[in-house]
């Protein structure tokens, strides 16, 4: 808009579905479940994410929500991490990170900071969950 | 594309503009191989002379719709480069004679300005960049308290390319009148939507861009005051064309373009602007009922450019959401991963995060209500997908302000 050539961020084939099929989005019920909630990033930085987790009494992630303001990668990768994290018992969710978003979604390298920001408010959430074991 | 798809809808007439196909018609017999080739410089024979009276012609044309003296109308490649030999030529020739040093523009200038400008700050100059208003607009008196006995330029844009907004160039002039400094006007965006008047407004020098009118790419002009004669140091040096301003061959049928279009420009200004007001009239109630919708840019504004920002709801995620449905220009494409928004929406003190997620919708020519109610009804949907996902929305909806949502 400035008159400055620029360069779009690459979105691959597989945020583009995850972004317009996103899934797990809105709030899990608080009655039920040992549930947890986090949020990171900030409206300023351009992402804002926020997560609930909820695990059974064995530690078993049974159901994810997610909230974001952000871009198409941030939003595919909350769509991701929800899909993948459940049924996993929390040792073994709290292990899903950056690496994983980006070898499944074929992220573009220009977005690393926004996938720490979904990182973050997904194992925060996770790490509340457990502690309501 | 084949005949079958439906083309984008084209909203971005501010970048640039289709060529029209009487301007196209009027540039093709100067591209012939047998009449229209000859060189305007080669005035001893008749290919020489009657390029030479193409572009005489094209020049009357230019100056008409400034409402100026043809004998300033000195042809460039660009509006860019217009605005080079505008703010580098004035500058460097006071400089070297000792006339002032100091330059006045404004933060949110086109980037050929800005970076004219830093050019001349590298070569010793003083330069003031003037800070716009929340609605982006400049007070001549702003002008008038940063003027000083050093001055020898002050260049401001006739109407913001990012948001519309117009200066009023007629104070401006007047401002100026006893004063050393010269006056240049980028009209890039301005021209053949809204009424230019050289005379009126006391201006020395003006950029103008032909693309930005129905006119090919590849040409421009600058008037320079041809009485008393207003002296520039050159970029590019040769052979004297241009009345020594701007050396090389001239390109005749890009030339003759940009008249064409200059002449078409002028004869359909008045009808063209009312429309185009009608249609951003429709534009901007239509976006306003989509959601937290805030634009940027406070009147008097073109009749073809709105820029609006999308509150609560990311820039790219929406450019994406629209698909490729829409030529549009948004805040988001410029910054990307970089986090550098708009200068201009910046220097208005718009909230970064919100600039990012502004689009600027520029209507033109081939523009029609059609066209308007399916970009509002694609965004109408994205906010209705989009908006329910972002936190920020829920803060909104709880009754937080959008501006303390944005820390504005």
């Amino acid at each position: 808009m400035n008159g400055s050539v620029t360069t779009a961020v690459h979105l691959g084939e597989e945020v583009l579905r995850r972004f317009r099929q996103a899934r797990h989005a809105g709030t899990l019920r608080e009655d039920d479940g040992y549930l947890g909630s986090a949020a990171a990033g900030t409206v300023k930085s351009g992402t804002v994410v926020e997560f609930q987790v909820r695990l059974d009494s064995r530690g078993v992630v049974r159901a994810l929500a997610w909230r974001a303001y952000g871009c198409p990668s941030t939003m595919a990768a909350c769509s991701w991490l929800a899909d993948a994290a459940v049924g996993r018992e929390h040792g073994n969710a709290a292990a899903l990170g950056v690496p994983e978003l980006e070898a499944a979604l074929d992220l573009d390298a220009r977005v690393r900071s926004r996938m720490l920001v979904v990182e973050d408010a997904y194992r925060a959430a996770l790490a509340a969950a457990v502690q309501q074991l | 594309m084949s005949a079958t798809e439906q083309a984008p809808v084209y909203l971005d007439y501010a970048a640039t503009t289709p060529l029209d196909p009487r301007v196209l018609e009027a540039m093709l017999p100067w591209m012939d191989r047998y009449a229209g080739f000859g060189n305007p410089a080669s005035l001893q024979h008749g290919h020489g002379r009657r390029a030479a009276a193409a572009v005489e012609q094209a020049r009357a044309q230019v100056a008409g719709l400034l409402q100026a003296e043809p004998a300033g109308v000195v042809f460039t490649g660009s509006a860019t480069e217009a605005i080079n030999l505008a703010v580098l030529g004035a500058v460097r020739f006071a400089m070297a004679r000792g006339r002032g040093r100091h330059v006045i523009s404004a933060r949110t200038e086109h980037a050929a300005v800005l970076a004219a400008c830093a050019q001349l700050e590298r070569e010793g100059a003083r330069v003031t960049l003037l800070a716009p208003d929340r609605g982006g607009r400049i007070d001549p008196g702003q002008v008038r308290e940063a003027l000083g006995d050093d001055t020898v330029l002050v260049s401001l844009m006739q109407v913001n390319n990012e948001t519309g907004v117009c200066s009023d160039m007629a104070a401006l002039g007047a401002l100026l009148q006893g004063h050393q400094a010269l006056l240049h006007v980028d009209a890039s965006q301005g021209a053949g939507k809204l009424p230019v008047s050289i005379r009126d407004w006391s201006v020395d020098l003006l950029s103008l861009s032909a693309h930005k009118l129905y006119g090919p790419k590849g040409v421009g002009a600058l008037w320079v005051r041809p009485r008393p004669r207003l002296r520039l140091e050159p970029l590019v040096h040769g052979g004297g064309q241009e009345r020594g301003y701007r050396a090389g061959t001239l390109a005749v049928h890009q030339i003759v373009g940009m008249g064409e279009a200059c002449e078409l420009a002028a004869a359909e200004l008045n009808g063209e602007s009312r429309r185009l007001s009608a249609l951003r009239e429709r534009l901007r109630q239509g976006l306003a009922a989509c959601g937290p919708v805030r634009f940027n840019g406070a009147p008097p504004l073109v009749p073809h450019i709105l820029n609006a920002s999308f509150g609560c709801i990311h820039g790219e995620a929406l450019m994406e959401e629209l698909g490729g449905g829409f030529a549009l220009s948004a805040g988001s494409a410029c910054s990307a991963a970089e986090g550098r928004p708009s200068h201009v929406l910046r220097a208005m003190g718009v909230p970064d995060a919100l600039a990012q997620s502004s689009v600027r919708f520029s209507l033109g020519r081939w523009s029609d209500e059609g066209q308007v109610d399916r970009v509002v009804a694609a965004v109408g949907d994205a906010m209705a997908r989009l908006l329910p996902l972002s936190p920020l929305w829920h803060r909104l909806q709880a009754g937080e302000p959008l501006e303390t949502v944005y820390g504005a």
